[in-house]
């Protein structure tokens, strides 16, 4: 459904990344790890339109979409919940799920989305008249993501969702992303949490300073010593 | 009706003025970050445009439509051609190459129209008193006016779509983008709000105090900009208070210190701006903004 | 070739000290009176610039207020070269104390240059409080207020009328004498430990007080050095027109100033040239497009909306695509003029040959192949070799 080819994005004279490939079969969750200033970050934003790339190619669903415009990212299905959260708090909670469903036409798709993400998240509709910023870390997290379900996506790009959230909010929200799966919804999931990103994910890209270092299926890459040892805590 | 009422009341017709003015500074500034000082010359373009169409057409009606559309045209060229390139660019660059903006926008119309002050004549209806009271026809379609149009704006804002759109934009660029929201889109139509807003408030202006020359506009602007900047620039709301308590305050200024009068009046008011800026950084109103992408 | 000519200090001195130094003597002495003053106004700019640039490019405060500074200087300048006839004629009501006041004119500048200092304090300490645009901004307050101050007090300053009538005290070598030491001054100051940590602020005046240095401080000190520069420029530009009046130090002359040091390159010193020269020199070329003869710098309203027009157009157009201006960020042209290296270098020997030695080289290049690396001139080594053996 999605891949990258040779992608390198700059800040300026910083790189990134400098050059990194990687495929997102449908309904697959992959994951891309690695420590603080990897690029991780960095390639959703370049995927998802926030960011233009210096080089390489972004094929969805077989067409070129690298340096296309965020908005029209959206109407393809590539919803990106970006990191830290970033939901409007001086919106209501009915005002950013409604902000989800900007570029969506069809009404009754957006009312049974709605029902779906209350089932998925009965917090939301409990606060749905309120204020997002006085969410707490977590129900924030969960209105993020919430937000980018009412868009419809087909491919969710989910920037570190656990980060910041304590252990039984990051235990939830991994809980939700397997769900989504379930449904279909294909997922390339951003993780400095190795631990959780291996367990859940079906194929997992390692970055280090900007490049891929090592990938191959979750499961084994779990077992793998080397990664246990640098990023796992060593031990079993 | 005594003398401290009727200063209240030209205090509040130009507040009202300056509040049309100054909601139209808000809603651009809580998009882009950008101090626009070309906004006050469009009040000028206005009142020039609807001169020229009251002196072609006779009709005042379609004279105050046509020079609303030609402000909007103005605004909108002005936001493509210089501000969208400078997107990215910093905020004191954005403010510099507005003063430009004004400069050009100024010396256009001086090199076409002379220097030379022009009276914005309208029908006899708008100079006539109501009633017993001094309250003429004209201020109270001032105050209509403008209370209308900022219920309007304001409806526009909290209960539309694009409304919604706006506000996500102005709290988070990044995250309404994600939205799948049009950035260019959405600036695009707070230049236009705002122009239109100028252009009334223009035509307001003139139609009050009738004279009219091509600097009116930049020093009008610089006092509704300090209003907008005083009730919490970024703030609809704060914006509107801004602008009425700064007419208030200048016109009661005027009146009970006569020496003063005149010419203070400007320097008055930005000595208000610099002790409120003190005091609270973000206006009276403001919320206290991040710095985000 | 260019980069070794131009690192050549035989080079930097012909072009930044001798050729000037020449072009300034003949125009001293040879051309006519209208076009020397456009020179001297020239150099005034330069001193402007130079001066804002301190506080918008090297410490990162964007300020609109220099016209404010300037004002006073040619206020405070004027009041104390006027004789004390001359005030009591011009300006009705005068306190006695001022009228009696009379100084030379070097002296006169630099106190006014003191009293430009001492507004910078007064206004510093609200006006640096703030950051960024709303900095900015207050600047402007700045120049309202005193503007407003200078309008009202008629007994000092004659209101809104202005003042004429000071002598032409800024000839062509004064000003050219002042404009480099000020420069020099400016130079040293930004190539000092001081300069550096102006650098420091401007990036991250957080990051620069966590390392020990006195952000505050520091910028209060590159607020009033600018203000004194500015006023200085002032006073020599009040007693160069003549004549002086409130309005002329508004929001026009403040861009001006700003639009100098946009084009020229705000975060250089050496961008105060280029910066005011297309400020200075391409009105007066576009006014004698408007309307025969005009003394420049007299804001004539009617017809002076040309200029104006275009130079805003021009500096939208180089804010655009080029932010650095056009000297972007090289500091080339002061560095030349008052370098270590230029002035030691015409000393010695090696720079003659070396400067002879580019420029006949460039000329041999022009007819014919010039071998760049080692192996090809180790290859041309030994074809001469070869042509000399038959």
């Amino acid at each position: 459904m999605l891949e990258v080819k040779n992608l390198k994005v700059s800040y300026g004279h910083i790189d990134a990344v400098r050059g990194i490939s990687f495929r997102v079969e449908p309904g697959e969750i992959v994951s891309l790890i690695g420590s603080n200033g990897a690029g991780k970050s960095t390639t959703l934003r370049a995927i998802s339109g926030l960011i233009k790339s210096r080089a390489g190619n972004i094929l969805f669903e077989e067409k070129q979409v690298e340096n296309i415009p965020p908005h029209e990212l959206v109407k393809l299905g590539i919803i990106h919940v970006p990191e830290g959260r970033q939901i409007f708090g001086r919106l209501t909670v009915a005002e950013n799920l409604a902000l989800g469903g900007y570029r969506v036409r069809d009404k009754r798709a957006l009312a049974k989305r709605l029902q779906d993400v209350f089932e998925l998240f009965p917090i939301l509709k409990e606060r749905y008249r309120q204020s997002a910023g006085v969410l707490s870390g977590g129900e924030q997290q969960m209105l993020a993501i919430g937000r980018a379900l009412i868009a419809g996506p087909k491919l969710l790009l989910l920037d570190e969702p656990s980060l910041g959230l304590a252990p039984i909010y990051v235990q939830r929200v991994m809980d939700v992303i397997s769900r989504l799966r379930d449904r279909g919804i294909t997922i390339l999931l951003v993780e400095q949490n190795a631990h959780e990103a291996l367990h859940i994910s079906d194929k997992t890209w390692l970055l280090e300073n900007g490049r891929i270092v090592l990938f191959g299926k979750s499961g084994e890459l779990l077992l793998d010593q080397q990664i246990r040892d640098s990023y796992l805590g060593g031990g079993i | 009706m005594d003398f401290f009422t009727g200063s209240l009341l030209s205090g509040l017709q130009l507040g009202s003025i300056y509040a049309l003015i100054a909601i139209g500074y808000s809603i651009v500034y809580g998009i882009l970050r950008l101090i626009n000082f070309a906004h006050g010359d469009l009040l000028m373009v206005a009142t020039y445009a609807a001169w020229i169409l009251i002196a072609r057409s006779q009709s005042l009606a379609f004279a105050v439509v046509g020079s609303v559309a030609i402000t909007i045209v103005f605004g909108l060229v002005i936001e493509r051609v210089a501000y969208r390139p400078l997107r990215d660019a910093g905020e004191e660059t954005t403010l510099v190459t507005s003063l430009a903006v004004s400069i050009f926008l100024q010396n256009l119309f001086l090199m076409v129209f002379t220097p030379k002050n022009q009276a914005f004549l309208l029908p006899d209806f708008f100079s006539q008193k109501i009633l017993n009271v001094s309250i003429t026809n004209m201020s109270v379609v001032i105050f209509v006016v403008t209370g209308i149009l900022i219920a309007v704006v304001s409806l526009i804002i909290k209960k539309t779509k694009l409304g919604m759109a706006m506000r996500a934009c102005a709290e988070n660029s990044g995250a309404a983008k994600l939205m799948g929201i049009n950035l260019n889109g959405v600036v695009i139509f707070a230049f236009v709000v705002g122009s239109a807003l100028a252009a009334v408030a223009g035509v307001l202006y003139s139609g009050q105090y009738v004279s009219f020359n091509p600097s009116m506009g930049f020093m009008i602007g610089i006092k509704a900009f300090a209003a907008a900047v005083i009730g919490g620039i970024g703030s609809f709301a704060g914006a509107a208070a801004g602008g009425l308590l700064l007419g208030v305050l200048e016109i009661l200024f005027a009146c009970y210190l006569p020496q003063g009068a005149g010419v203070y009046q400007t320097a008055f008011v930005f000595l208000v701006l610099i002790i409120v800026l003190l005091v609270k950084p973000n206006g009276l109103f403001g919320v206290a903004e991040e710095r985000r992408s | 070739m260019a980069k070794r000519l131009f690192a050549n200090p035989l080079f930097k001195f012909l072009v930044t000290v001798a050729a000037p130094l020449i072009a300034l003597f003949c125009i001293y002495f040879k051309v006519a009176e209208y076009y020397q003053i456009v020179v001297i106004l020239f150099m005034i700019n330069v001193i402007l610039t130079a001066s804002l640039n301190i506080t918008n490019g090297f410490i990162g405060i964007f300020s609109m207020g220099q016209a404010g500074f300037m004002a006073i200087g040619a206020y405070a300048g004027s009041l104390l070269t006027m004789s004390a006839d001359l005030k009591i004629s011009r300006i009705p009501g005068i306190p006695e104390w001022l009228a009696n006041v009379q100084l030379p004119f070097i002296p006169a500048l630099i106190i006014a240059g003191m009293v430009a200092a001492a507004a910078a304090v007064i206004f510093g300490f609200p006006v640096l409080r703030a950051k960024g645009h709303y900095l900015a901004v207050m600047t402007l307050g700045m120049i309202i207020i005193i503007k407003a101050i200078l309008d009202n007090n008629s007994n000092l300053t004659n209101g809104a009328k202005g003042i004429s009538g000071m002598e032409r005290f800024s000839t062509l070598p004064v000003v050219f004498a002042v404009m480099i030491v000020s420069l020099f001054f400016l130079y040293r100051m930004t190539k000092s430990a001081f300069g550096r940590s102006m650098a420091a602020i401007r990036s991250d005046a957080d990051a620069a007080s966590s390392l020990g240095i006195n952000a505050t401080k520091y910028r209060m000190i590159a607020f009033v050095v600018s203000a004194f520069f500015g006023a200085v420029g002032g006073a020599l530009w009040a007693h160069l027109q003549q004549t002086i009046a409130p309005s002329l130090f508004y929001f026009s002359r403040t861009f001006s100033i700003i639009e100098m040091s946009v084009l020229g390159g705000m975060s250089t010193l050496s961008g105060a040239f280029p910066g005011a020269a297309i400020v200075t020199f391409v009105p007066q070329i576009l006014a004698n497009f408007e309307n025969g003869f005009k003394i420049f710098g007299f804001d004539v309203p009617a017809l002076n909306g040309l200029s104006a027009i275009v130079m805003s157009i021009v500096f939208i157009l180089v804010i655009i695509k080029w932010r650095g201006g056009v000297t972007r960020g090289s500091e080339y042209i002061v560095n030349a003029m008052f370098g270590k290296d230029t002035w030691t270098g015409i000393l010695r020997k090696q720079t003659y040959i070396d400067f002879w030695n580019i420029l006949c080289g460039g000329f041999k290049n022009s007819i014919h192949y010039h071998p760049h690396t080692i192996e090809e001139k180790e290859q041309e080594k030994k074809n001469e070799q070869e042509k000399n053996e038959q």
